[in-house]
């Protein structure tokens, strides 16, 4: 049975790109609970100052991936991911990169022996690798936490070509 | 707001009626009836079936839920985006080939059920819609095609754009009731 990650954006580059008004692209809150029927997949432009740091992974304040590792994902056939692609620009620069907002799905595979916090969040999180069936990308029911988990063949195809992604192993 | 109507197949067109024979052991029931879609693969499959009227419908809703590639076709120009598809090919002691697609579409929580005709499995807790029902606008968001979340019943249901397309396409075999007309088999 497959490894599997939790995907984190590398938080030294936390401020590599400051996106402000995120909401443009979706609301934070639907993201969080895959309530898909409220999002479209238009693209979206957004203004933001380009400081020369584009990862290939954003976390915060939304997920997003870059072109590069969009092709990865497209390459893989992974379906169960809804995409919605992000143009940020800066406009004094006059440059310009594609991202993708990434949704993957959410299923019931957290396994029995996850422990949590007092309040609720996360201590050691645990999968039940069965209920995951042949997803390779998707998020879990029944945490507080909004993490999108990988398996092994994408963390490896991350690891060697992507910039600013970081994984957890589970 | 927005008029919804649920769609199945209609067991009363004997016309359009066929008789499926196995599922494969490929299929996993666990995507379809539970709506695990982790669970199943975009592989093609064939399974046999036995032509009881003279036109193959163009929707099956009885113990796998399949389309005709002209409801395909309709949904795809609808730009619907929030369904699973698998090829299926049914196959005849002919040889002829229908190609039909298994589909799976994402289930939504938008019944108001204090509004609905509905009653509760003593075995399993999920709810069965029995006759008219009411669901939630606000929660439904885009989508023009949807499943509610948690019930016993197959239907699915659609926008008034898609029930509209499917009738001008003459499509046979779909059972298409309003939300207030429904009735329970």
């Amino acid at each position: 049975m497959s490894e599997y990650y939790i995907l984190k954006g590398d938080e030294r580059l936390a401020n590599a790109i400051e996106i402000k008004g995120a909401k443009i692209i979706a609301s934070i809150d639907y993201v969080k609970t895959n309530s898909l029927q409220f999002l479209n997949s238009k693209p979206v432009m957004l203004h933001i100052e380009d400081n020369g740091l584009w990862p290939d992974f954003i976390e915060k304040p939304l997920p997003l991936i870059s072109n590069n590792l969009w092709t990865v994902f497209e390459q893989l056939k992974l379906k169960n991911i809804f995409f919605k692609p992000v143009c940020f620009a800066d406009i004094k620069k006059m440059t310009s990169f594609i991202y993708w907002l990434i949704i993957p799905d959410k299923i019931d595979c957290l396994s029995s022996d996850t422990e949590f916090n007092r309040d609720g969040s996360l201590k050691t999180l645990k999968i039940n690798k069965e209920k995951v069936g042949l997803y390779k990308i998707f998020k879990v029911n029944g945490i507080l936490e909004d993490l999108i988990i990988i398996d092994e063949d994408i963390a490896d195809a991350i690891d060697s070509n992507m910039y600013g992604c970081c994984f957890t192993k589970i | 707001m927005r008029k919804y109507y649920t769609i199945e197949s209609d067991a009363w067109d004997e016309n359009s009626e066929i008789r499926l024979g196995a599922i494969p052991e490929s299929i996993d029931r666990r995507a379809y009836l539970l709506d695990e879609w982790q669970y199943i693969d975009e592989e093609e499959e064939f399974i046999f079936y036995e032509k009881l009227g003279e036109e193959m419908p163009d929707i099956y809703t009885y113990n796998l839920p399949l389309i005709s590639a002209r409801l395909k076709e309709i949904l795809d120009s609808a730009e619907v985006d929030n369904v699973f598809y698998k090829p299926v090919y049914l196959c005849d002691e002919d040889d002829e080939v229908c190609e039909y697609y298994l589909m799976l579409v994402k289930p939504i929580d938008c019944v108001v059920w204090e509004k609905s005709e509905h009653t509760v499995s003593q075995f399993s807790g999920l709810k069965k819609i029995v006759g008219s029902f009411e669901i939630d606008d606000r929660s439904v968001g885009n989508y023009k095609i949807f499943k509610i979340k948690g019930i016993l019943n197959k239907f699915w249901v659609i926008d008034e754009e898609i029930k509209e397309m499917i009738e001008e396409a003459g499509l046979v075999g779909i059972k298409l009731l309003e939300l207030s007309e429904y009735y329970g088999l």
